[in-house]
Protein backbone atom coordinates (compact mmCIF):
# COMPACT_ATOMS: atom_id res chain seq x y z
CA UNK A 1 0.00 0.00 0.00
CA UNK A 2 1.42 3.42 -0.98
CA UNK A 3 1.92 6.10 1.61
CA UNK A 4 -0.93 8.19 0.21
CA UNK A 5 -3.34 5.27 0.20
CA UNK A 6 -2.31 4.56 3.76
CA UNK A 7 -2.99 8.18 4.67
CA UNK A 8 -6.37 8.09 2.93
CA UNK A 9 -7.27 5.00 4.96
CA UNK A 10 -6.50 6.50 8.32
CA UNK A 11 -8.14 9.81 7.40
CA UNK A 12 -11.30 8.05 6.31
CA UNK A 13 -11.29 5.80 9.35
CA UNK A 14 -11.21 8.89 11.51
CA UNK A 15 -13.96 10.59 9.51
CA UNK A 16 -16.24 7.55 9.66
CA UNK A 17 -15.77 7.00 13.39
CA UNK A 18 -16.89 10.56 14.06
CA UNK A 19 -20.27 10.03 12.37
CA UNK A 20 -23.13 9.69 14.88
CA UNK A 21 -24.58 6.20 14.87
CA UNK A 22 -21.34 4.49 13.87
CA UNK A 23 -20.19 1.94 16.45
CA UNK A 24 -16.96 0.88 14.76
CA UNK A 25 -15.46 -0.18 11.46
CA UNK A 26 -15.78 -3.83 10.54
CA UNK A 27 -12.96 -5.82 12.10
CA UNK A 28 -10.79 -7.69 9.66
CA UNK A 29 -9.31 -11.11 9.88
CA UNK A 30 -6.28 -9.66 11.65
CA UNK A 31 -8.36 -8.42 14.57
CA UNK A 32 -10.36 -11.58 14.68
CA UNK A 33 -7.23 -13.71 14.76
CA UNK A 34 -5.84 -11.58 17.51
CA UNK A 35 -9.03 -12.12 19.44
CA UNK A 36 -8.34 -15.81 19.11
CA UNK A 37 -5.29 -15.39 21.28
CA UNK A 38 -7.47 -14.65 24.25
CA UNK A 39 -8.66 -11.33 25.49
CA UNK A 40 -5.79 -9.02 24.69
CA UNK A 41 -6.82 -5.39 25.26
CA UNK A 42 -5.21 -4.73 21.88
CA UNK A 43 -7.81 -6.87 20.18
CA UNK A 44 -10.40 -4.11 20.05
CA UNK A 45 -12.29 -4.09 16.79
CA UNK A 46 -11.22 -1.20 14.59
CA UNK A 47 -7.55 -1.23 15.47
CA UNK A 48 -6.72 -1.73 11.85
CA UNK A 49 -8.75 -0.40 8.93
CA UNK A 50 -9.98 -3.47 7.03
CA UNK A 51 -13.40 -1.82 7.13
CA UNK A 52 -12.19 0.50 4.38
CA UNK A 53 -11.21 -0.67 0.91
CA UNK A 54 -10.01 1.65 -1.85
CA UNK A 55 -9.83 0.23 -5.35
CA UNK A 56 -9.84 1.37 -8.96
CA UNK A 57 -11.86 -1.08 -11.02
CA UNK A 58 -10.71 -1.21 -14.63
CA UNK A 59 -13.05 0.54 -17.03
CA UNK A 60 -14.20 2.94 -14.34
CA UNK A 61 -12.65 6.36 -14.09
CA UNK A 62 -13.81 6.55 -10.51
CA UNK A 63 -12.00 5.20 -7.52
CA UNK A 64 -14.22 2.95 -5.41
CA UNK A 65 -14.18 3.47 -1.67
CA UNK A 66 -16.02 0.83 0.30
CA UNK A 67 -16.76 1.38 3.96
CA UNK A 68 -17.83 -1.61 6.05
CA UNK A 69 -19.13 -0.76 9.47
CA UNK A 70 -21.12 -1.73 12.51
CA UNK A 71 -23.93 0.69 13.38
CA UNK A 72 -25.46 1.53 16.70
CA UNK A 73 -29.03 0.40 17.12
CA UNK A 74 -30.19 3.70 18.61
CA UNK A 75 -30.17 5.40 15.22
CA UNK A 76 -31.93 4.46 11.99
CA UNK A 77 -29.40 2.46 10.01
CA UNK A 78 -30.18 4.17 6.72
CA UNK A 79 -29.62 7.60 8.28
CA UNK A 80 -26.27 6.50 9.67
CA UNK A 81 -25.09 5.13 6.34
CA UNK A 82 -26.23 8.28 4.51
CA UNK A 83 -24.37 10.41 7.03
CA UNK A 84 -21.26 8.28 6.53
CA UNK A 85 -21.52 8.68 2.78
CA UNK A 86 -21.89 12.45 3.10
CA UNK A 87 -18.97 12.75 5.50
CA UNK A 88 -16.71 10.60 3.35
CA UNK A 89 -17.75 12.43 0.21
CA UNK A 90 -17.04 15.81 1.80
CA UNK A 91 -13.66 14.69 3.00
CA UNK A 92 -12.64 13.29 -0.38
CA UNK A 93 -13.87 16.38 -2.24
CA UNK A 94 -11.66 18.66 -0.16
CA UNK A 95 -8.69 16.33 0.25
CA UNK A 96 -8.58 14.95 -3.28
CA UNK A 97 -9.97 17.62 -5.59
CA UNK A 98 -10.42 16.62 -9.20
CA UNK A 99 -10.72 12.93 -8.45
CA UNK A 100 -14.00 11.06 -8.77
CA UNK A 101 -15.10 8.52 -6.22
CA UNK A 102 -17.83 5.95 -5.92
CA UNK A 103 -18.68 5.46 -2.26
CA UNK A 104 -20.27 2.22 -1.06
CA UNK A 105 -21.35 1.84 2.55
CA UNK A 106 -22.10 -1.65 3.84
CA UNK A 107 -23.52 -2.40 7.27
CA UNK A 108 -22.03 -5.65 8.60
CA UNK A 109 -23.54 -5.42 12.05
CA UNK A 110 -25.83 -3.51 14.36
CA UNK A 111 -25.00 -3.33 18.03
CA UNK B 1 -31.88 -60.62 44.51
CA UNK B 2 -33.98 -57.63 43.58
CA UNK B 3 -32.22 -56.64 40.38
CA UNK B 4 -31.42 -53.09 39.48
CA UNK B 5 -34.12 -51.06 37.86
CA UNK B 6 -33.07 -51.02 34.24
CA UNK B 7 -31.41 -47.76 33.27
CA UNK B 8 -34.09 -45.82 31.44
CA UNK B 9 -33.73 -43.31 28.69
CA UNK B 10 -32.28 -40.19 30.28
CA UNK B 11 -33.94 -36.85 29.72
CA UNK B 12 -33.20 -35.52 26.27
CA UNK B 13 -29.87 -33.73 25.99
CA UNK B 14 -31.49 -30.46 24.98
CA UNK B 15 -33.50 -28.11 27.09
CA UNK B 16 -36.40 -26.27 25.49
CA UNK B 17 -37.03 -28.31 22.36
CA UNK B 18 -38.99 -25.54 20.68
CA UNK B 19 -36.29 -22.99 21.29
CA UNK B 20 -33.59 -25.38 20.07
CA UNK B 21 -35.41 -25.76 16.78
CA UNK B 22 -35.57 -21.99 16.32
CA UNK B 23 -31.94 -21.47 17.25
CA UNK B 24 -30.93 -24.20 14.81
CA UNK B 25 -32.87 -22.51 11.99
CA UNK B 26 -31.21 -19.20 12.78
CA UNK B 27 -27.75 -20.69 13.01
CA UNK B 28 -28.28 -22.48 9.68
CA UNK B 29 -28.92 -19.05 8.17
CA UNK B 30 -25.62 -17.79 9.55
CA UNK B 31 -26.68 -16.28 12.88
CA UNK B 32 -23.64 -16.97 15.01
CA UNK B 33 -25.31 -15.62 18.15
CA UNK B 34 -27.95 -18.34 17.83
CA UNK B 35 -25.17 -20.88 17.35
CA UNK B 36 -23.50 -19.56 20.51
CA UNK B 37 -26.73 -20.26 22.40
CA UNK B 38 -26.71 -23.84 21.11
CA UNK B 39 -23.05 -24.30 21.99
CA UNK B 40 -23.61 -22.96 25.49
CA UNK B 41 -26.61 -25.22 25.93
CA UNK B 42 -25.09 -28.43 24.60
CA UNK B 43 -21.38 -28.15 25.40
CA UNK B 44 -21.54 -29.40 29.01
CA UNK B 45 -23.34 -32.66 28.19
CA UNK B 46 -21.27 -33.28 25.04
CA UNK B 47 -18.04 -32.68 26.94
CA UNK B 48 -19.19 -35.15 29.56
CA UNK B 49 -20.04 -37.65 26.83
CA UNK B 50 -16.68 -37.28 25.07
CA UNK B 51 -14.76 -37.44 28.34
CA UNK B 52 -16.52 -40.71 29.14
CA UNK B 53 -15.86 -42.11 25.70
CA UNK B 54 -12.22 -41.09 25.51
CA UNK B 55 -11.22 -41.08 29.18
CA UNK B 56 -9.23 -37.92 28.58
CA UNK B 57 -10.51 -34.41 29.17
CA UNK B 58 -8.15 -32.63 26.75
CA UNK B 59 -8.85 -34.98 23.90
CA UNK B 60 -12.54 -34.71 24.70
CA UNK B 61 -12.44 -30.92 24.41
CA UNK B 62 -10.68 -31.13 21.06
CA UNK B 63 -13.20 -33.66 19.78
CA UNK B 64 -16.21 -31.61 20.86
CA UNK B 65 -14.71 -28.37 19.53
CA UNK B 66 -14.13 -29.97 16.13
CA UNK B 67 -17.63 -31.41 16.21
CA UNK B 68 -19.14 -27.97 16.84
CA UNK B 69 -17.06 -26.29 14.14
CA UNK B 70 -18.01 -29.06 11.71
CA UNK B 71 -21.65 -28.59 12.68
CA UNK B 72 -21.42 -24.84 12.03
CA UNK B 73 -20.08 -25.58 8.54
CA UNK B 74 -22.70 -28.15 7.65
CA UNK B 75 -25.70 -26.48 9.27
CA UNK B 76 -26.88 -24.93 5.98
CA UNK B 77 -27.39 -28.50 4.71
CA UNK B 78 -28.87 -29.75 7.98
CA UNK B 79 -32.45 -30.65 7.18
CA UNK B 80 -33.62 -30.82 10.75
CA UNK B 81 -34.60 -34.49 10.46
CA UNK B 82 -33.41 -34.89 14.04
CA UNK B 83 -33.00 -32.36 16.80
CA UNK B 84 -29.75 -30.40 17.08
CA UNK B 85 -28.95 -32.27 20.31
CA UNK B 86 -29.37 -35.70 18.74
CA UNK B 87 -27.39 -34.65 15.69
CA UNK B 88 -24.50 -33.37 17.82
CA UNK B 89 -24.59 -36.47 20.02
CA UNK B 90 -24.13 -38.55 16.89
CA UNK B 91 -21.31 -36.37 15.51
CA UNK B 92 -19.41 -36.42 18.81
CA UNK B 93 -19.85 -40.17 19.30
CA UNK B 94 -18.59 -40.98 15.84
CA UNK B 95 -15.66 -38.60 16.17
CA UNK B 96 -14.71 -40.31 19.43
CA UNK B 97 -15.03 -43.70 17.77
CA UNK B 98 -12.55 -42.58 15.10
CA UNK B 99 -10.18 -41.21 17.73
CA UNK B 100 -10.29 -44.52 19.62
CA UNK B 101 -9.66 -46.42 16.39
CA UNK B 102 -6.66 -44.24 15.61
CA UNK B 103 -5.27 -44.96 19.07
CA UNK B 104 -5.30 -48.70 18.57
CA UNK B 105 -1.97 -49.22 16.83
CA UNK B 106 -0.23 -47.89 19.94
CA UNK B 107 -1.82 -50.48 22.18
CA UNK B 108 0.47 -53.35 23.13
CA UNK B 109 -0.23 -56.52 21.21
CA UNK B 110 -1.44 -58.43 24.23
CA UNK B 111 -4.17 -55.84 24.69
CA UNK B 112 -5.59 -56.18 21.21
CA UNK B 113 -9.22 -56.07 22.09
CA UNK B 114 -11.27 -58.11 19.70
CA UNK B 115 -9.95 -61.38 21.06
CA UNK B 116 -12.74 -63.16 22.88
CA UNK B 117 -12.75 -62.37 26.55
CA UNK B 118 -11.41 -65.05 28.86
CA UNK B 119 -14.19 -67.31 30.02
CA UNK B 120 -16.16 -65.65 32.76
CA UNK B 121 -16.59 -68.79 34.83
CA UNK B 122 -12.87 -69.37 35.03
CA UNK B 123 -12.02 -65.84 36.18
CA UNK B 124 -9.54 -66.28 38.99
CA UNK B 125 -11.21 -63.79 41.29
CA UNK B 126 -14.50 -62.03 41.65
CA UNK B 127 -14.72 -58.27 41.79
CA UNK B 128 -14.57 -57.39 45.45
CA UNK B 129 -16.81 -54.94 47.21
CA UNK B 130 -13.98 -52.43 47.39
CA UNK B 131 -13.94 -49.56 44.96
CA UNK B 132 -11.77 -50.15 41.95
CA UNK B 133 -9.13 -47.51 41.38
CA UNK B 134 -9.67 -45.12 38.51
CA UNK B 135 -6.46 -46.37 37.01
CA UNK B 136 -7.68 -49.95 37.02
CA UNK B 137 -10.94 -49.06 35.34
CA UNK B 138 -9.19 -46.99 32.71
CA UNK B 139 -6.76 -49.75 32.03
CA UNK B 140 -9.60 -52.24 31.77
CA UNK B 141 -11.44 -49.92 29.38
CA UNK B 142 -8.37 -49.64 27.18
CA UNK B 143 -8.54 -53.36 26.56
CA UNK B 144 -11.92 -53.01 24.88
CA UNK B 145 -12.25 -52.52 21.15
CA UNK B 146 -13.32 -48.98 20.20
CA UNK B 147 -16.75 -50.29 19.20
CA UNK B 148 -17.21 -52.18 22.46
CA UNK B 149 -16.07 -49.22 24.49
CA UNK B 150 -18.45 -46.82 22.73
CA UNK B 151 -21.46 -49.13 23.02
CA UNK B 152 -20.74 -50.02 26.64
CA UNK B 153 -20.19 -46.39 27.67
CA UNK B 154 -23.36 -45.15 26.02
CA UNK B 155 -25.31 -47.98 27.65
CA UNK B 156 -23.84 -48.06 31.13
CA UNK B 157 -22.62 -44.53 31.83
CA UNK B 158 -24.90 -42.53 29.58
CA UNK B 159 -27.92 -44.77 30.18
CA UNK B 160 -29.00 -44.89 26.52
CA UNK B 161 -31.32 -47.54 25.11
CA UNK B 162 -29.98 -50.19 22.75
CA UNK B 163 -32.15 -48.77 19.98
CA UNK B 164 -30.77 -45.26 20.52
CA UNK B 165 -27.17 -46.51 20.47
CA UNK B 166 -27.83 -48.52 17.31
CA UNK B 167 -29.10 -45.41 15.54
CA UNK B 168 -26.29 -43.25 16.86
CA UNK B 169 -23.47 -45.57 15.85
CA UNK B 170 -25.19 -46.81 12.70
CA UNK B 171 -25.17 -50.54 13.45
CA UNK B 172 -27.92 -53.01 14.29
CA UNK B 173 -29.38 -53.26 17.76
CA UNK B 174 -28.26 -56.86 17.80
CA UNK B 175 -24.66 -55.79 17.19
CA UNK B 176 -24.91 -53.22 19.99
CA UNK B 177 -26.18 -55.88 22.43
CA UNK B 178 -23.36 -58.21 21.47
CA UNK B 179 -20.75 -55.50 21.97
CA UNK B 180 -22.10 -54.42 25.33
CA UNK B 181 -22.18 -58.06 26.43
CA UNK B 182 -18.57 -58.68 25.39
CA UNK B 183 -17.46 -55.45 27.06
CA UNK B 184 -19.13 -56.47 30.29
CA UNK B 185 -17.56 -59.88 30.19
CA UNK B 186 -14.14 -58.41 29.52
CA UNK B 187 -14.50 -55.78 32.25
CA UNK B 188 -15.81 -58.08 34.97
CA UNK B 189 -12.91 -60.35 34.17
CA UNK B 190 -10.22 -57.65 34.08
CA UNK B 191 -11.36 -55.91 37.22
CA UNK B 192 -11.92 -59.16 39.07
CA UNK B 193 -8.46 -60.36 38.19
CA UNK B 194 -6.85 -57.24 39.62
CA UNK B 195 -8.20 -57.40 43.11
CA UNK C 1 -36.31 -68.57 28.44
CA UNK C 2 -39.08 -66.72 26.68
CA UNK C 3 -37.68 -63.30 27.38
CA UNK C 4 -34.37 -64.06 25.78
CA UNK C 5 -33.58 -61.74 22.90
CA UNK C 6 -32.84 -64.03 19.97
CA UNK C 7 -29.45 -62.53 19.18
CA UNK C 8 -27.90 -63.40 22.54
CA UNK C 9 -28.54 -67.08 21.96
CA UNK C 10 -26.43 -67.01 18.85
CA UNK C 11 -23.47 -65.01 20.16
CA UNK C 12 -20.43 -67.22 19.64
CA UNK C 13 -18.76 -65.55 22.61
CA UNK C 14 -21.53 -66.48 24.95
CA UNK C 15 -20.97 -68.79 27.82
CA UNK C 16 -23.05 -71.35 29.66
CA UNK C 17 -23.06 -71.15 33.45
CA UNK C 18 -22.82 -74.41 35.42
CA UNK C 19 -26.60 -74.21 36.00
CA UNK C 20 -27.19 -74.34 32.25
CA UNK C 21 -28.21 -70.73 31.72
CA UNK C 22 -26.46 -68.50 29.25
CA UNK C 23 -24.49 -65.69 30.83
CA UNK C 24 -25.85 -63.24 28.26
CA UNK C 25 -29.40 -64.14 29.21
CA UNK C 26 -28.77 -63.79 32.93
CA UNK C 27 -27.33 -60.33 32.41
CA UNK C 28 -30.02 -59.31 29.93
CA UNK C 29 -32.74 -60.42 32.37
CA UNK C 30 -31.11 -58.43 35.14
CA UNK C 31 -30.88 -55.38 32.93
CA UNK C 32 -34.52 -55.61 31.93
CA UNK C 33 -35.69 -56.41 35.45
CA UNK C 34 -36.91 -59.91 34.52
CA UNK C 35 -37.03 -62.50 37.32
CA UNK C 36 -38.09 -66.10 37.48
CA UNK C 37 -37.89 -68.83 40.12
CA UNK C 38 -34.55 -70.04 38.86
CA UNK C 39 -32.70 -66.73 38.95
CA UNK C 40 -33.81 -65.91 42.49
CA UNK C 41 -32.50 -69.26 43.77
CA UNK C 42 -29.56 -70.24 41.58
CA UNK C 43 -26.21 -69.45 43.18
CA UNK C 44 -24.46 -69.25 39.81
CA UNK C 45 -26.92 -66.77 38.39
CA UNK C 46 -26.82 -64.65 41.54
CA UNK C 47 -23.04 -64.56 41.50
CA UNK C 48 -22.98 -63.54 37.85
CA UNK C 49 -25.44 -60.72 38.49
CA UNK C 50 -23.57 -59.62 41.61
CA UNK C 51 -20.40 -59.27 39.58
CA UNK C 52 -22.06 -57.15 36.93
CA UNK C 53 -23.76 -55.01 39.58
CA UNK C 54 -20.44 -54.37 41.27
CA UNK C 55 -18.80 -53.51 37.98
CA UNK C 56 -21.49 -51.03 37.12
CA UNK C 57 -21.70 -49.43 40.53
CA UNK C 58 -17.92 -49.05 40.62
CA UNK C 59 -17.62 -47.42 37.22
CA UNK C 60 -20.56 -45.15 38.02
CA UNK C 61 -18.92 -44.13 41.27
CA UNK C 62 -15.80 -43.18 39.34
CA UNK C 63 -17.83 -41.47 36.66
CA UNK C 64 -19.46 -39.13 39.15
CA UNK C 65 -16.08 -38.27 40.62
CA UNK C 66 -15.96 -34.44 40.46
CA UNK C 67 -12.39 -34.59 39.16
CA UNK C 68 -13.80 -36.26 36.06
CA UNK C 69 -16.38 -33.58 35.40
CA UNK C 70 -15.96 -30.62 33.08
CA UNK C 71 -14.95 -27.63 35.15
CA UNK C 72 -14.55 -24.67 32.83
CA UNK C 73 -17.20 -24.83 30.14
CA UNK C 74 -17.14 -21.04 29.68
CA UNK C 75 -13.63 -20.83 28.26
CA UNK C 76 -14.35 -23.85 26.09
CA UNK C 77 -17.40 -22.14 24.61
CA UNK C 78 -15.37 -18.98 23.94
CA UNK C 79 -12.79 -21.02 22.08
CA UNK C 80 -15.41 -22.68 19.89
CA UNK C 81 -17.03 -19.35 19.06
CA UNK C 82 -13.65 -17.76 18.24
CA UNK C 83 -13.16 -20.37 15.54
CA UNK C 84 -16.74 -19.99 14.32
CA UNK C 85 -16.30 -16.21 14.00
CA UNK C 86 -13.48 -16.79 11.53
CA UNK C 87 -15.99 -18.52 9.27
CA UNK C 88 -18.98 -16.23 9.34
CA UNK C 89 -21.75 -16.49 6.77
CA UNK C 90 -23.14 -12.95 6.56
CA UNK C 91 -25.34 -13.61 3.53
CA UNK C 92 -25.80 -11.19 0.63
CA UNK C 93 -25.88 -7.40 0.78
CA UNK C 94 -29.39 -5.90 0.58
CA UNK C 95 -30.06 -2.35 -0.61
CA UNK C 96 -30.76 0.25 2.05
CA UNK C 97 -32.80 3.29 0.99
CA UNK C 98 -33.04 3.65 -2.79
CA UNK C 99 -31.33 1.02 -4.91
CA UNK C 100 -28.96 3.55 -6.54
CA UNK C 101 -27.66 4.84 -3.24
CA UNK C 102 -24.86 2.27 -2.87
CA UNK C 103 -25.88 1.77 0.74
CA UNK C 104 -26.20 -1.84 1.84
CA UNK C 105 -26.93 -4.00 4.82
CA UNK C 106 -25.87 -7.62 5.08
CA UNK C 107 -28.75 -10.08 4.94
CA UNK C 108 -27.95 -11.53 8.37
CA UNK C 109 -27.91 -8.18 10.08
CA UNK C 110 -31.32 -7.31 8.66
CA UNK C 111 -32.69 -10.79 9.45
CA UNK C 112 -31.61 -10.46 13.06
CA UNK C 113 -33.37 -7.11 13.42
CA UNK C 114 -36.57 -8.43 11.81
CA UNK C 115 -36.64 -11.55 13.99
CA UNK C 116 -36.30 -9.34 17.02
CA UNK C 117 -39.14 -7.19 15.72
CA UNK C 118 -41.41 -10.25 15.41
CA UNK C 119 -40.52 -11.20 18.98
CA UNK C 120 -41.79 -7.86 20.25
CA UNK C 121 -45.23 -9.46 19.88
CA UNK C 122 -45.76 -11.23 23.23
CA UNK C 123 -45.17 -14.99 23.16
CA UNK C 124 -43.76 -15.04 19.63
CA UNK C 125 -40.38 -16.69 18.94
CA UNK C 126 -38.74 -16.33 15.54
CA UNK C 127 -36.64 -18.89 13.67
CA UNK C 128 -35.86 -18.84 9.97
CA UNK C 129 -35.89 -15.39 8.34
CA UNK C 130 -35.03 -15.37 4.65
CA UNK C 131 -34.71 -12.16 2.68
CA UNK C 132 -34.39 -11.59 -1.05
CA UNK C 133 -35.59 -9.83 -4.15
CA UNK C 134 -36.15 -6.15 -4.94
CA UNK C 135 -37.93 -4.83 -3.03
CA UNK C 136 -36.91 -7.28 -0.36
CA UNK C 137 -39.40 -10.08 0.40
CA UNK C 138 -39.40 -11.58 3.88
CA UNK C 139 -40.11 -15.25 4.68
CA UNK C 140 -40.33 -15.58 8.42
CA UNK C 141 -41.00 -18.72 10.51
CA UNK C 142 -42.35 -18.32 14.03
CA UNK C 143 -43.51 -20.35 16.99
CA UNK C 144 -46.55 -18.89 18.71
CA UNK C 145 -48.31 -19.78 21.97
CA UNK C 146 -50.71 -22.71 21.85
CA UNK C 147 -53.22 -20.49 23.59
CA UNK C 148 -53.30 -17.86 20.83
CA UNK C 149 -57.00 -17.00 20.37
CA UNK C 150 -56.67 -15.67 16.82
CA UNK C 151 -53.68 -16.90 14.87
CA UNK C 152 -54.46 -14.76 11.82
CA UNK C 153 -54.59 -11.62 13.93
CA UNK C 154 -51.30 -12.56 15.55
CA UNK C 155 -49.69 -13.07 12.15
CA UNK C 156 -50.87 -9.62 11.12
CA UNK C 157 -49.38 -8.12 14.28
CA UNK C 158 -46.08 -9.76 13.44
CA UNK C 159 -46.17 -8.42 9.86
CA UNK C 160 -46.84 -4.94 11.21
CA UNK C 161 -43.94 -5.09 13.65
CA UNK C 162 -41.59 -6.34 10.95
CA UNK C 163 -42.72 -3.64 8.54
CA UNK C 164 -42.32 -0.85 11.09
CA UNK C 165 -38.84 -2.05 12.08
CA UNK C 166 -37.72 -2.36 8.47
CA UNK C 167 -38.76 1.22 7.74
CA UNK C 168 -38.14 3.03 10.99
CA UNK C 169 -35.08 1.30 12.39
CA UNK C 170 -33.29 0.02 9.29
CA UNK C 171 -34.53 1.96 6.28
CA UNK C 172 -35.12 -1.13 4.19
CA UNK C 173 -37.91 -1.23 1.57
CA UNK C 174 -39.86 -4.44 1.96
CA UNK C 175 -42.01 -6.26 -0.55
CA UNK C 176 -44.10 -9.14 0.74
CA UNK C 177 -43.90 -10.22 4.35
CA UNK C 178 -44.79 -13.90 4.67
CA UNK C 179 -45.23 -15.19 8.20
CA UNK C 180 -45.28 -18.95 8.58
CA UNK C 181 -46.36 -20.41 11.91
CA UNK C 182 -44.31 -23.60 12.21
CA UNK C 183 -45.34 -24.57 15.73
CA UNK C 184 -47.87 -23.87 18.43
CA UNK C 185 -45.95 -24.05 21.68
CA UNK C 186 -47.24 -24.67 25.19
CA UNK C 187 -45.64 -22.81 28.08
CA UNK C 188 -43.46 -25.68 29.32
CA UNK C 189 -42.05 -26.51 25.88
CA UNK C 190 -40.64 -23.06 25.42
CA UNK C 191 -37.20 -22.35 26.80
CA UNK C 192 -36.65 -19.41 29.11
CA UNK C 193 -36.25 -16.12 27.30
CA UNK C 194 -32.71 -15.96 28.62
CA UNK C 195 -31.90 -18.27 25.73
CA UNK C 196 -31.65 -15.06 23.76
CA UNK C 197 -28.80 -13.74 25.83
CA UNK C 198 -26.45 -14.15 22.88
CA UNK C 199 -28.14 -11.60 20.66
CA UNK C 200 -27.55 -7.90 20.80
CA UNK C 201 -30.35 -5.70 22.06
Amino acid sequence: MSASADTMHSELAHVVREVPGVAFLAPGLRSRLRALRATSPLARPGDDTPGITVSAPSGDTRTTVEIRLICRSDRRTLDTTRAVREAVSRHLATGYPGREFRIIVTVTGVT
Amino acid sequence: MTGNPPPGEPPDVEGGRSDDTLMTERAAEGDEDAFAVLVRRHAPSLLRLATRLLGDRTEAEDAVQEAFVGAWRSLPEFQGRSSFGTWMYRIVTNRCLNILRARRPQAPLNELPDLPAPAYTTAPDRITEGRAALHDVQEALSTLSPEQRICWTLRTLDGRSYAFIAKTVGISEQAVRARVFRARRQLTHSLGAWQ
Amino acid sequence: MTNLPPETRTDPDDETLPCGRLLSQVWADWEEGVHDDHTTQCAHCRLAVADLERLESQVRALDSDPAQQPVDAASFIDRVMDVVRLELRPGRPLPLGETDEDLRIMENVAARALRRAAEEVPGVRAGSCRLGGTPVDVDLSVHVPLTTPDVQALAQQIRDRVDVTAHERLGLHLGEINVRITDLVSEDEAAPRSAQEGSAP
